[in-house]
Protein backbone atom coordinates (compact mmCIF):
# COMPACT_ATOMS: atom_id res chain seq x y z
CA UNK A 1 0.00 0.00 0.00
CA UNK A 2 2.85 2.22 1.20
CA UNK A 3 4.50 1.42 -2.44
CA UNK A 4 1.23 2.24 -4.46
CA UNK A 5 1.21 5.68 -2.50
CA UNK A 6 4.78 6.23 -3.06
CA UNK A 7 4.20 5.28 -7.09
CA UNK A 8 1.45 7.86 -7.00
CA UNK A 9 3.36 10.61 -5.56
CA UNK A 10 5.56 10.21 -8.12
CA UNK A 11 3.17 10.19 -11.27
CA UNK A 12 0.90 13.13 -9.89
CA UNK A 13 4.00 14.92 -9.93
CA UNK A 14 4.59 14.50 -13.28
CA UNK A 15 1.41 15.26 -14.20
CA UNK A 16 2.21 19.10 -14.50
CA UNK A 17 5.16 18.85 -16.17
CA UNK A 18 2.97 16.45 -18.68
CA UNK A 19 0.25 19.33 -19.15
CA UNK A 20 2.61 22.54 -18.87
CA UNK A 21 4.48 20.87 -22.01
CA UNK A 22 8.17 21.03 -22.26
CA UNK A 23 10.93 22.04 -24.98
CA UNK A 24 10.86 18.16 -25.62
CA UNK A 25 7.29 18.07 -27.09
CA UNK A 26 7.12 17.10 -30.60
CA UNK A 27 4.50 18.82 -32.89
CA UNK A 28 2.33 17.89 -35.70
CA UNK A 29 -0.19 20.12 -37.63
CA UNK A 30 -4.60 19.15 -38.08
CA UNK A 31 -5.08 18.81 -41.68
CA UNK A 32 -8.72 19.45 -42.53
CA UNK A 33 -10.94 18.25 -45.58
CA UNK A 34 -14.61 18.13 -46.05
CA UNK A 35 -16.82 15.73 -47.50
CA UNK A 36 -20.50 14.76 -48.60
CA UNK A 37 -19.87 11.05 -49.59
CA UNK A 38 -21.53 9.33 -51.77
CA UNK A 39 -24.84 10.15 -50.82
CA UNK A 40 -24.47 13.42 -52.03
CA UNK A 41 -21.61 13.24 -55.19
CA UNK A 42 -23.65 9.90 -56.33
CA UNK A 43 -27.05 10.28 -54.93
CA UNK A 44 -29.73 8.47 -52.49
CA UNK A 45 -30.33 5.05 -53.78
CA UNK A 46 -34.07 3.86 -53.15
CA UNK A 47 -33.30 1.01 -51.17
CA UNK A 48 -32.49 3.31 -47.84
CA UNK A 49 -35.44 5.37 -48.25
CA UNK A 50 -38.74 3.88 -46.29
CA UNK A 51 -40.85 4.78 -48.81
CA UNK A 52 -39.00 3.84 -51.97
CA UNK A 53 -38.19 7.19 -53.20
CA UNK A 54 -34.24 8.21 -54.28
CA UNK A 55 -32.47 11.43 -54.08
CA UNK A 56 -29.89 12.97 -56.73
CA UNK A 57 -28.53 15.91 -55.59
CA UNK A 58 -27.49 18.37 -58.28
CA UNK A 59 -25.91 20.78 -55.99
CA UNK A 60 -25.02 20.98 -52.38
CA UNK A 61 -23.73 24.21 -51.27
CA UNK A 62 -22.68 24.66 -47.33
CA UNK A 63 -20.46 27.55 -46.20
CA UNK A 64 -18.04 26.11 -43.39
CA UNK A 65 -15.78 28.39 -41.65
CA UNK A 66 -14.51 28.54 -37.65
CA UNK A 67 -12.76 25.48 -37.74
CA UNK A 68 -11.00 25.52 -33.96
CA UNK A 69 -8.92 22.35 -32.33
CA UNK A 70 -8.39 23.61 -28.17
CA UNK A 71 -8.08 21.57 -25.53
CA UNK A 72 -11.00 21.06 -22.75
CA UNK A 73 -9.02 23.31 -20.40
CA UNK A 74 -9.27 26.24 -22.38
CA UNK A 75 -6.41 26.14 -24.49
CA UNK A 76 -6.42 27.54 -28.23
CA UNK A 77 -4.54 25.64 -30.55
CA UNK A 78 -5.35 27.16 -33.91
CA UNK A 79 -8.11 27.80 -36.30
CA UNK A 80 -9.28 28.15 -39.77
CA UNK A 81 -11.72 31.14 -39.48
CA UNK A 82 -12.46 31.91 -43.17
CA UNK A 83 -15.97 31.15 -44.22
CA UNK A 84 -15.57 29.11 -47.36
CA UNK A 85 -18.29 28.03 -49.71
CA UNK A 86 -17.86 24.47 -51.10
CA UNK A 87 -20.13 22.28 -53.43
CA UNK A 88 -20.46 18.86 -52.11
CA UNK A 89 -21.43 17.31 -55.49
CA UNK A 90 -18.12 17.56 -56.81
CA UNK A 91 -15.60 14.87 -55.65
CA UNK A 92 -14.13 15.05 -52.82
CA UNK A 93 -12.94 14.65 -49.86
CA UNK A 94 -12.16 18.18 -50.74
CA UNK A 95 -9.41 20.46 -48.65
CA UNK A 96 -10.45 22.95 -46.52
CA UNK A 97 -7.01 23.67 -44.94
CA UNK A 98 -4.37 23.11 -42.35
CA UNK A 99 -3.52 23.85 -38.66
CA UNK A 100 0.04 23.27 -38.02
CA UNK A 101 2.28 24.09 -35.28
CA UNK A 102 0.24 21.95 -32.37
CA UNK A 103 2.03 19.98 -29.29
CA UNK A 104 1.64 16.23 -30.32
CA UNK A 105 -1.18 14.59 -27.61
CA UNK A 106 -4.88 14.79 -27.43
CA UNK A 107 -6.76 18.26 -28.28
CA UNK A 108 -9.99 17.14 -27.10
CA UNK A 109 -12.11 20.30 -28.17
CA UNK A 110 -12.57 19.87 -31.64
CA UNK A 111 -15.48 22.03 -33.69
CA UNK A 112 -16.72 23.71 -36.71
CA UNK A 113 -19.48 26.18 -37.95
CA UNK A 114 -22.37 26.57 -40.83
CA UNK A 115 -22.58 30.33 -40.83
CA UNK A 116 -24.66 32.43 -43.53
CA UNK A 117 -22.62 33.51 -46.10
CA UNK A 118 -21.66 37.13 -47.20
CA UNK A 119 -19.63 38.87 -49.31
CA UNK A 120 -16.25 38.01 -47.02
CA UNK A 121 -16.83 34.24 -47.61
CA UNK A 122 -14.45 32.73 -49.73
CA UNK A 123 -15.38 30.53 -52.93
CA UNK A 124 -13.58 26.96 -53.23
CA UNK A 125 -12.86 25.61 -56.30
CA UNK A 126 -15.65 23.57 -56.51
CA UNK A 127 -17.97 26.70 -56.03
CA UNK A 128 -18.84 28.72 -59.04
CA UNK A 129 -19.24 32.08 -59.02
CA UNK A 130 -22.68 31.93 -59.55
CA UNK A 131 -22.83 29.65 -56.46
CA UNK A 132 -20.92 32.23 -54.71
CA UNK A 133 -23.15 35.01 -55.60
CA UNK A 134 -26.54 33.53 -54.76
CA UNK A 135 -25.19 32.03 -51.13
CA UNK A 136 -23.46 35.82 -50.43
CA UNK A 137 -26.85 37.52 -51.64
CA UNK A 138 -29.69 35.35 -49.67
CA UNK A 139 -27.05 35.01 -46.90
CA UNK A 140 -27.47 31.00 -46.73
CA UNK A 141 -25.48 28.92 -45.21
CA UNK A 142 -27.42 25.54 -47.27
CA UNK A 143 -28.52 25.53 -50.05
CA UNK A 144 -29.58 22.33 -51.70
CA UNK A 145 -30.97 21.62 -55.31
CA UNK A 146 -31.44 18.27 -57.05
CA UNK A 147 -34.76 15.82 -57.51
CA UNK A 148 -35.90 12.61 -56.11
CA UNK A 149 -37.45 9.75 -58.23
CA UNK A 150 -40.28 6.90 -57.66
CA UNK A 151 -41.42 5.34 -60.37
CA UNK A 152 -42.17 8.15 -63.22
CA UNK A 153 -42.67 10.52 -60.42
CA UNK A 154 -40.15 13.04 -60.30
CA UNK A 155 -40.33 16.04 -58.35
CA UNK A 156 -37.61 18.60 -57.70
CA UNK A 157 -36.97 21.10 -55.28
CA UNK A 158 -34.13 23.95 -54.69
CA UNK A 159 -34.13 25.02 -51.11
CA UNK A 160 -31.79 27.71 -49.26
CA UNK A 161 -31.36 27.50 -45.91
CA UNK A 162 -30.12 30.63 -43.14
CA UNK A 163 -29.84 28.20 -40.06
CA UNK A 164 -26.38 28.84 -39.01
CA UNK A 165 -25.23 25.76 -36.56
CA UNK A 166 -22.09 25.11 -34.52
CA UNK A 167 -20.68 21.82 -34.27
CA UNK A 168 -19.12 21.83 -30.88
CA UNK A 169 -16.75 19.15 -29.13
CA UNK A 170 -17.15 16.59 -31.73
CA UNK A 171 -16.19 13.06 -31.55
CA UNK A 172 -14.41 10.37 -33.71
CA UNK A 173 -15.71 6.99 -33.44
CA UNK A 174 -13.40 5.11 -35.83
CA UNK A 175 -11.87 1.81 -35.02
CA UNK A 176 -14.73 1.50 -32.78
CA UNK A 177 -13.73 3.62 -30.18
CA UNK A 178 -14.86 7.34 -29.37
CA UNK A 179 -12.29 9.95 -29.14
CA UNK A 180 -12.83 13.47 -28.44
CA UNK A 181 -11.17 15.52 -30.83
CA UNK A 182 -8.44 14.92 -32.70
CA UNK A 183 -4.88 13.68 -31.71
CA UNK A 184 -1.56 14.92 -32.34
CA UNK A 185 1.32 13.01 -33.18
CA UNK A 186 5.26 14.19 -33.46
CA UNK A 187 5.75 15.51 -37.32
CA UNK A 188 2.48 13.87 -38.19
CA UNK A 189 -0.91 15.21 -39.77
CA UNK A 190 -3.82 14.06 -38.24
CA UNK A 191 -6.72 13.85 -40.31
CA UNK A 192 -9.85 16.37 -39.40
CA UNK A 193 -12.75 15.52 -41.86
CA UNK A 194 -16.02 17.47 -41.74
CA UNK A 195 -18.33 14.57 -42.95
CA UNK A 196 -21.60 16.23 -44.22
CA UNK A 197 -24.66 13.97 -44.41
CA UNK A 198 -26.45 14.55 -47.05
CA UNK A 199 -29.51 11.75 -46.16
CA UNK A 200 -30.32 13.68 -43.10
CA UNK A 201 -32.48 16.52 -44.69
CA UNK A 202 -35.12 13.32 -45.53
CA UNK A 203 -35.36 12.01 -41.62
CA UNK A 204 -38.51 11.06 -40.41
CA UNK A 205 -37.34 12.45 -36.62
CA UNK A 206 -35.33 15.42 -35.70
CA UNK A 207 -34.56 13.61 -31.83
CA UNK A 208 -34.93 9.66 -32.65
CA UNK A 209 -31.79 8.23 -33.54
CA UNK A 210 -34.35 5.23 -35.36
CA UNK A 211 -35.79 8.07 -37.58
CA UNK A 212 -36.06 6.65 -41.45
CA UNK A 213 -35.68 8.30 -44.33
CA UNK A 214 -38.66 9.44 -46.14
CA UNK A 215 -39.36 11.90 -49.20
CA UNK A 216 -43.16 11.22 -50.08
CA UNK A 217 -44.63 13.68 -47.34
CA UNK A 218 -42.42 16.06 -49.34
CA UNK A 219 -43.51 14.68 -52.56
CA UNK A 220 -47.26 15.40 -51.70
CA UNK A 221 -46.15 19.25 -50.78
CA UNK A 222 -46.15 20.06 -54.51
CA UNK A 223 -50.15 21.42 -54.40
CA UNK A 224 -49.75 22.93 -57.63
CA UNK A 225 -48.27 19.66 -59.18
CA UNK A 226 -45.83 21.69 -60.99
CA UNK A 227 -42.98 19.17 -60.17
CA UNK A 228 -41.23 21.32 -58.11
CA UNK A 229 -41.63 21.09 -54.39
CA UNK A 230 -40.83 24.83 -52.47
CA UNK A 231 -39.99 25.64 -49.64
CA UNK A 232 -43.39 27.67 -49.49
CA UNK A 233 -45.04 24.58 -50.07
CA UNK A 234 -43.93 22.33 -47.17
CA UNK A 235 -44.41 25.24 -45.18
CA UNK A 236 -48.43 24.46 -46.26
CA UNK A 237 -48.10 20.74 -44.54
CA UNK A 238 -48.83 20.64 -40.93
CA UNK A 239 -47.36 18.28 -39.08
CA UNK A 240 -50.44 17.64 -37.25
CA UNK A 241 -52.44 16.46 -40.19
CA UNK A 242 -49.74 14.08 -40.90
CA UNK A 243 -50.93 10.28 -40.20
CA UNK A 244 -48.59 7.50 -38.47
CA UNK A 245 -48.06 5.63 -41.10
CA UNK A 246 -46.42 8.79 -42.97
CA UNK A 247 -43.67 8.90 -40.65
CA UNK A 248 -43.31 9.44 -37.04
CA UNK A 249 -42.14 13.16 -37.89
CA UNK A 250 -40.91 13.91 -34.21
CA UNK A 251 -39.33 17.19 -33.36
CA UNK A 252 -38.57 16.31 -29.57
CA UNK A 253 -37.37 20.24 -28.38
CA UNK A 254 -37.53 22.12 -31.75
CA UNK A 255 -40.47 24.31 -31.91
CA UNK A 256 -41.40 22.99 -35.52
CA UNK A 257 -44.72 22.83 -36.38
CA UNK A 258 -44.79 22.59 -39.97
CA UNK A 259 -42.61 20.51 -42.34
CA UNK A 260 -40.52 23.69 -43.79
CA UNK A 261 -39.48 24.45 -39.88
CA UNK A 262 -38.99 20.37 -40.08
CA UNK A 263 -36.67 20.43 -43.08
CA UNK A 264 -35.01 23.75 -41.83
CA UNK A 265 -34.24 22.10 -38.61
CA UNK A 266 -32.68 18.87 -40.45
CA UNK A 267 -30.43 21.12 -41.86
CA UNK A 268 -28.57 21.41 -38.00
CA UNK A 269 -27.82 17.76 -38.28
CA UNK A 270 -26.00 17.68 -41.35
CA UNK A 271 -22.27 17.85 -40.30
CA UNK A 272 -20.31 15.33 -38.81
CA UNK A 273 -16.61 14.30 -37.80
CA UNK A 274 -14.65 12.05 -39.58
CA UNK A 275 -17.46 9.52 -41.27
CA UNK A 276 -19.70 8.90 -38.70
CA UNK A 277 -18.58 11.06 -35.69
CA UNK A 278 -20.67 12.97 -34.15
CA UNK A 279 -20.32 16.83 -33.04
CA UNK A 280 -22.74 19.10 -30.22
CA UNK A 281 -24.97 21.38 -32.83
CA UNK A 282 -25.56 24.64 -30.82
CA UNK A 283 -26.47 27.84 -31.72
CA UNK A 284 -23.56 29.82 -33.08
CA UNK B 1 -25.94 17.41 1.59
CA UNK B 2 -26.12 13.95 0.08
CA UNK B 3 -24.93 11.25 1.59
CA UNK B 4 -21.50 8.84 0.35
CA UNK B 5 -23.00 6.53 -2.67
CA UNK B 6 -22.89 3.02 -2.01
CA UNK B 7 -23.94 0.57 -4.34
CA UNK B 8 -27.47 0.43 -5.03
CA UNK B 9 -28.36 -2.84 -5.39
CA UNK B 10 -32.16 -2.87 -4.07
CA UNK B 11 -32.80 0.37 -4.91
CA UNK B 12 -36.37 1.65 -6.09
CA UNK B 13 -34.92 2.88 -9.23
CA UNK B 14 -34.05 -0.84 -9.83
CA UNK B 15 -37.32 -2.61 -9.26
CA UNK B 16 -38.80 0.12 -11.29
CA UNK B 17 -37.02 -0.29 -14.01
CA UNK B 18 -37.37 -4.21 -13.72
CA UNK B 19 -41.06 -3.87 -13.31
CA UNK B 20 -41.82 -1.43 -15.95
CA UNK B 21 -39.36 -1.25 -18.37
CA UNK B 22 -38.23 -5.19 -18.77
CA UNK B 23 -35.84 -4.20 -21.64
CA UNK B 24 -34.20 -1.65 -19.44
CA UNK B 25 -33.94 -4.26 -16.21
CA UNK B 26 -32.03 -6.81 -18.26
CA UNK B 27 -28.80 -4.32 -18.76
CA UNK B 28 -29.46 -3.70 -14.88
CA UNK B 29 -28.36 -7.33 -13.96
CA UNK B 30 -25.79 -7.12 -16.36
CA UNK B 31 -27.32 -8.89 -19.18
CA UNK B 32 -28.61 -8.80 -22.86
CA UNK B 33 -27.11 -6.97 -25.68
CA UNK B 34 -30.05 -6.07 -27.41
CA UNK B 35 -30.97 -3.38 -25.71
CA UNK B 36 -30.63 0.30 -26.73
CA UNK B 37 -28.08 2.25 -25.53
CA UNK B 38 -30.19 5.25 -24.48
CA UNK B 39 -32.03 2.92 -21.60
CA UNK B 40 -28.56 1.96 -20.69
CA UNK B 41 -27.48 3.98 -18.48
CA UNK B 42 -30.91 4.60 -16.53
CA UNK B 43 -29.91 1.20 -14.05
CA UNK B 44 -25.89 1.37 -14.61
CA UNK B 45 -25.82 4.65 -12.65
CA UNK B 46 -28.10 4.44 -10.03
CA UNK B 47 -26.81 1.08 -9.67
CA UNK B 48 -22.89 1.94 -10.05
CA UNK B 49 -23.16 5.48 -8.94
CA UNK B 50 -19.50 5.85 -7.58
CA UNK B 51 -18.68 6.62 -10.82
CA UNK B 52 -16.40 9.48 -10.68
CA UNK B 53 -17.90 11.26 -13.30
CA UNK B 54 -20.72 12.02 -11.30
CA UNK B 55 -19.49 12.73 -8.21
CA UNK B 56 -21.37 10.00 -6.58
CA UNK B 57 -22.98 10.91 -3.35
CA UNK B 58 -26.71 9.79 -3.47
CA UNK B 59 -29.39 12.58 -3.05
CA UNK B 60 -33.17 12.70 -2.66
CA UNK B 61 -35.20 14.59 -4.92
CA UNK B 62 -38.37 15.94 -4.37
CA UNK B 63 -40.69 16.43 -7.64
CA UNK B 64 -42.94 18.95 -7.97
CA UNK B 65 -45.78 19.86 -11.10
CA UNK B 66 -48.17 23.34 -11.91
CA UNK B 67 -49.26 24.09 -15.36
CA UNK B 68 -49.55 27.16 -17.09
CA UNK B 69 -53.65 26.52 -16.88
CA UNK B 70 -53.81 27.30 -13.14
CA UNK B 71 -52.73 31.02 -13.71
CA UNK B 72 -54.90 31.34 -16.59
CA UNK B 73 -57.35 28.40 -17.99
CA UNK B 74 -57.83 30.08 -21.45
CA UNK B 75 -55.69 29.46 -24.29
CA UNK B 76 -55.14 31.38 -27.79
CA UNK B 77 -54.02 28.62 -30.31
CA UNK B 78 -51.69 29.23 -33.24
CA UNK B 79 -55.10 28.71 -35.62
CA UNK B 80 -57.29 31.67 -34.05
CA UNK B 81 -58.91 29.79 -31.66
CA UNK B 82 -60.01 30.91 -28.26
CA UNK B 83 -60.19 27.60 -26.20
CA UNK B 84 -61.39 27.80 -22.27
CA UNK B 85 -60.02 24.87 -20.20
CA UNK B 86 -62.82 23.44 -17.70
CA UNK B 87 -60.91 19.88 -16.77
CA UNK B 88 -57.47 19.01 -17.68
CA UNK B 89 -55.46 16.10 -16.10
CA UNK B 90 -52.56 13.80 -16.93
CA UNK B 91 -51.42 11.02 -15.58
CA UNK B 92 -47.57 10.24 -14.59
CA UNK B 93 -45.94 7.15 -14.70
CA UNK B 94 -42.66 8.24 -13.65
CA UNK B 95 -40.04 11.15 -14.41
CA UNK B 96 -36.32 10.73 -15.12
CA UNK B 97 -33.78 13.40 -14.67
CA UNK B 98 -30.78 12.58 -16.81
CA UNK B 99 -27.83 14.28 -18.18
CA UNK B 100 -28.27 14.11 -21.59
CA UNK B 101 -28.63 17.62 -23.22
CA UNK B 102 -32.63 18.34 -25.18
CA UNK B 103 -33.34 17.26 -28.06
CA UNK B 104 -32.94 20.54 -29.80
CA UNK B 105 -30.16 23.36 -30.98
CA UNK B 106 -28.03 23.69 -27.93
CA UNK B 107 -27.14 27.16 -26.50
CA UNK B 108 -23.52 27.02 -26.45
CA UNK B 109 -22.26 26.03 -23.03
CA UNK B 110 -20.08 28.28 -20.35
CA UNK B 111 -18.63 25.54 -18.97
CA UNK B 112 -17.72 22.93 -22.25
CA UNK B 113 -16.44 20.49 -19.46
CA UNK B 114 -19.91 20.34 -18.12
CA UNK B 115 -20.74 18.40 -21.48
CA UNK B 116 -20.45 14.57 -22.18
CA UNK B 117 -18.32 13.68 -24.75
CA UNK B 118 -20.55 10.66 -25.88
CA UNK B 119 -23.41 12.16 -27.87
CA UNK B 120 -25.73 10.71 -30.33
CA UNK B 121 -25.99 11.42 -34.00
CA UNK B 122 -26.21 15.95 -33.97
CA UNK B 123 -29.75 16.45 -32.89
CA UNK B 124 -30.59 12.68 -31.66
CA UNK B 125 -31.22 12.36 -28.38
CA UNK B 126 -29.41 10.75 -26.17
CA UNK B 127 -30.72 10.31 -23.02
CA UNK B 128 -27.58 9.72 -21.10
CA UNK B 129 -27.39 8.64 -17.29
CA UNK B 130 -30.21 8.97 -14.98
CA UNK B 131 -29.73 11.26 -11.87
CA UNK B 132 -32.85 11.18 -10.90
CA UNK B 133 -35.87 10.12 -10.77
CA UNK B 134 -39.76 10.15 -8.96
CA UNK B 135 -40.83 6.39 -8.81
CA UNK B 136 -44.42 7.30 -8.16
CA UNK B 137 -47.47 7.18 -10.18
CA UNK B 138 -49.61 10.51 -9.59
CA UNK B 139 -52.77 11.83 -11.85
CA UNK B 140 -52.22 15.97 -11.72
CA UNK B 141 -55.15 18.18 -11.94
CA UNK B 142 -53.60 20.92 -14.21
CA UNK B 143 -56.09 23.62 -13.57
CA UNK B 144 -54.89 23.02 -9.41
CA UNK B 145 -52.25 25.03 -8.47
CA UNK B 146 -48.44 24.01 -7.84
CA UNK B 147 -48.29 20.31 -6.31
CA UNK B 148 -45.61 17.73 -4.59
CA UNK B 149 -45.37 14.83 -6.57
CA UNK B 150 -43.18 13.15 -4.53
CA UNK B 151 -39.60 12.51 -3.17
CA UNK B 152 -37.11 9.95 -5.55
CA UNK B 153 -33.29 9.11 -4.90
CA UNK B 154 -30.85 11.01 -7.25
CA UNK B 155 -27.44 11.13 -7.29
CA UNK B 156 -24.54 14.39 -7.83
CA UNK B 157 -24.28 15.39 -11.19
CA UNK B 158 -25.42 17.61 -13.96
CA UNK B 159 -29.33 16.87 -15.64
CA UNK B 160 -30.05 18.69 -18.73
CA UNK B 161 -32.90 17.02 -19.81
CA UNK B 162 -36.35 14.72 -18.42
CA UNK B 163 -38.12 11.81 -19.67
CA UNK B 164 -42.07 12.09 -19.10
CA UNK B 165 -43.15 8.30 -18.69
CA UNK B 166 -46.80 8.41 -19.07
CA UNK B 167 -49.13 6.90 -16.79
CA UNK B 168 -53.07 5.78 -16.28
CA UNK B 169 -55.94 7.98 -15.11
CA UNK B 170 -58.42 6.38 -12.26
CA UNK B 171 -61.78 5.36 -12.54
CA UNK B 172 -63.93 5.26 -15.85
CA UNK B 173 -60.50 7.03 -17.27
CA UNK B 174 -58.46 4.41 -16.57
CA UNK B 175 -57.07 3.47 -20.25
CA UNK B 176 -56.13 7.24 -20.44
CA UNK B 177 -53.16 9.45 -20.07
CA UNK B 178 -54.66 12.65 -20.50
CA UNK B 179 -58.32 14.23 -20.66
CA UNK B 180 -58.73 17.39 -21.40
CA UNK B 181 -62.43 19.10 -21.69
CA UNK B 182 -63.27 22.50 -22.22
CA UNK B 183 -64.89 24.95 -25.14
CA UNK B 184 -63.13 26.44 -28.15
CA UNK B 185 -64.46 29.31 -29.47
CA UNK B 186 -64.08 31.35 -32.57
CA UNK B 187 -66.07 34.96 -33.46
CA UNK B 188 -69.76 32.70 -32.97
CA UNK B 189 -68.92 29.80 -32.82
CA UNK B 190 -68.36 27.63 -29.53
CA UNK B 191 -67.54 24.00 -29.35
CA UNK B 192 -67.75 22.25 -26.35
CA UNK B 193 -65.30 19.77 -26.68
CA UNK B 194 -62.96 16.50 -25.11
CA UNK B 195 -59.88 15.28 -25.76
CA UNK B 196 -58.16 12.26 -24.59
CA UNK B 197 -55.33 10.08 -25.30
CA UNK B 198 -54.73 6.25 -24.41
CA UNK B 199 -51.89 5.85 -22.50
CA UNK B 200 -50.95 3.14 -25.08
CA UNK B 201 -51.66 4.92 -27.82
CA UNK B 202 -48.32 7.11 -26.84
CA UNK B 203 -45.10 5.17 -28.43
CA UNK B 204 -42.22 6.57 -28.56
CA UNK B 205 -39.97 6.36 -31.39
CA UNK B 206 -37.14 5.49 -30.15
CA UNK B 207 -37.69 3.34 -26.66
CA UNK B 208 -41.34 2.37 -27.90
CA UNK B 209 -42.70 3.15 -24.63
CA UNK B 210 -45.09 5.89 -23.60
CA UNK B 211 -42.97 8.45 -22.93
CA UNK B 212 -42.11 11.83 -24.02
CA UNK B 213 -38.05 12.48 -23.84
CA UNK B 214 -35.50 15.04 -24.58
CA UNK B 215 -37.51 17.64 -22.42
CA UNK B 216 -34.97 20.87 -21.43
CA UNK B 217 -34.17 20.63 -18.04
CA UNK B 218 -32.57 24.22 -16.85
CA UNK B 219 -30.28 24.70 -13.66
CA UNK B 220 -29.33 20.81 -13.54
CA UNK B 221 -26.19 20.71 -11.48
CA UNK B 222 -27.01 18.72 -8.44
CA UNK B 223 -25.15 18.91 -5.29
CA UNK B 224 -27.63 18.15 -2.68
CA UNK B 225 -31.48 17.54 -2.19
CA UNK B 226 -33.11 19.60 -4.49
CA UNK B 227 -36.54 19.82 -6.16
CA UNK B 228 -37.46 19.99 -9.62
CA UNK B 229 -40.26 21.81 -10.41
CA UNK B 230 -42.05 20.32 -13.92
CA UNK B 231 -44.11 22.87 -15.71
CA UNK B 232 -46.53 21.49 -18.30
CA UNK B 233 -47.40 23.90 -21.17
CA UNK B 234 -50.85 22.85 -22.14
CA UNK B 235 -50.82 25.75 -24.46
CA UNK B 236 -48.46 23.71 -26.40
CA UNK B 237 -51.01 20.33 -26.68
CA UNK B 238 -53.31 22.78 -27.97
CA UNK B 239 -51.66 25.22 -30.30
CA UNK B 240 -52.27 23.36 -33.36
CA UNK B 241 -55.79 21.86 -33.15
CA UNK B 242 -57.85 23.17 -35.84
CA UNK B 243 -61.30 23.31 -34.09
CA UNK B 244 -63.39 24.07 -37.84
CA UNK B 245 -62.16 20.17 -38.54
CA UNK B 246 -64.04 18.71 -34.87
CA UNK B 247 -67.39 16.94 -35.93
CA UNK B 248 -70.02 18.86 -33.97
CA UNK B 249 -72.98 16.84 -32.17
CA UNK B 250 -76.16 17.80 -32.45
CA UNK B 251 -76.39 18.30 -28.42
CA UNK B 252 -73.22 17.70 -26.11
CA UNK B 253 -69.63 17.98 -26.02
CA UNK B 254 -67.51 17.05 -29.42
CA UNK B 255 -64.96 14.44 -29.22
CA UNK B 256 -61.57 14.90 -30.68
CA UNK B 257 -61.25 11.56 -32.73
CA UNK B 258 -58.32 9.23 -33.01
CA UNK B 259 -57.08 9.14 -35.87
CA UNK B 260 -59.02 12.91 -37.36
CA UNK B 261 -56.49 15.61 -37.82
CA UNK B 262 -58.00 17.47 -34.67
CA UNK B 263 -56.90 14.54 -32.38
CA UNK B 264 -53.47 14.32 -34.02
CA UNK B 265 -52.92 17.78 -33.41
CA UNK B 266 -53.79 17.24 -29.84
CA UNK B 267 -52.16 13.97 -29.75
CA UNK B 268 -48.63 15.76 -31.47
CA UNK B 269 -48.56 18.29 -28.95
CA UNK B 270 -49.17 16.22 -26.08
CA UNK B 271 -45.42 14.51 -27.37
CA UNK B 272 -43.77 17.76 -27.88
CA UNK B 273 -41.10 17.69 -25.54
CA UNK B 274 -41.26 21.66 -25.36
CA UNK B 275 -44.28 21.04 -23.24
CA UNK B 276 -42.67 20.18 -20.50
CA UNK B 277 -40.45 22.55 -18.80
CA UNK B 278 -38.19 21.26 -15.65
CA UNK B 279 -36.07 23.29 -13.07
CA UNK B 280 -33.89 21.96 -10.38
CA UNK B 281 -33.20 24.10 -7.51
CA UNK B 282 -31.08 23.13 -4.51
CA UNK B 283 -32.82 22.68 -0.93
Amino acid sequence: MNAWLAWLSVLGSCVPLVACGSDDQGEGSVVVSVWGEEYIEVGIPAHVFEDGWSVKYDEFLVALGDVTVEKGDGTQGGSLDPLTLFDLTAAGPQSVGSIDGLAEGNWDEFGFSSLEADSEAVRSQSASADDWELMADAGYNVYVAGKASKGEVEKRFAWGFSKPVRYASCVDVRNGQDTSGVVVGDGAEAEAQLTIHGDHLFYDDLASPEAKLRFAVIASADADDDGEVTLEELGAIQLADLSADQGTYGVGAFDVDDMRAFVEAATQSLGHFNGEGHCRPERP
Amino acid sequence: MGQQCAPLSSTISKNALRRRHPRRALLVGGGALAVEATRLGAGLLLSACGDPSTGGERVVIASRAKSDLAENPVVDNGLGWTIEVTRAELALDHLYYVSGPPAGLAWRPVDLLAIPSAHAHPGHYDSGDVLGELDEAVSIDLLGSEVLLGEGPGVTGQARSAIVALGHLGGEDAALAVVLEGVASQGDVEIPFRAEVAQNSIDNPTSHLPEIDGCPLDDGKIESNGTVLLEVSVAVWLDRIDFAEVSVPGSGMAVLEPGTPPHNAFQRGLVKALGYHFTYSPG
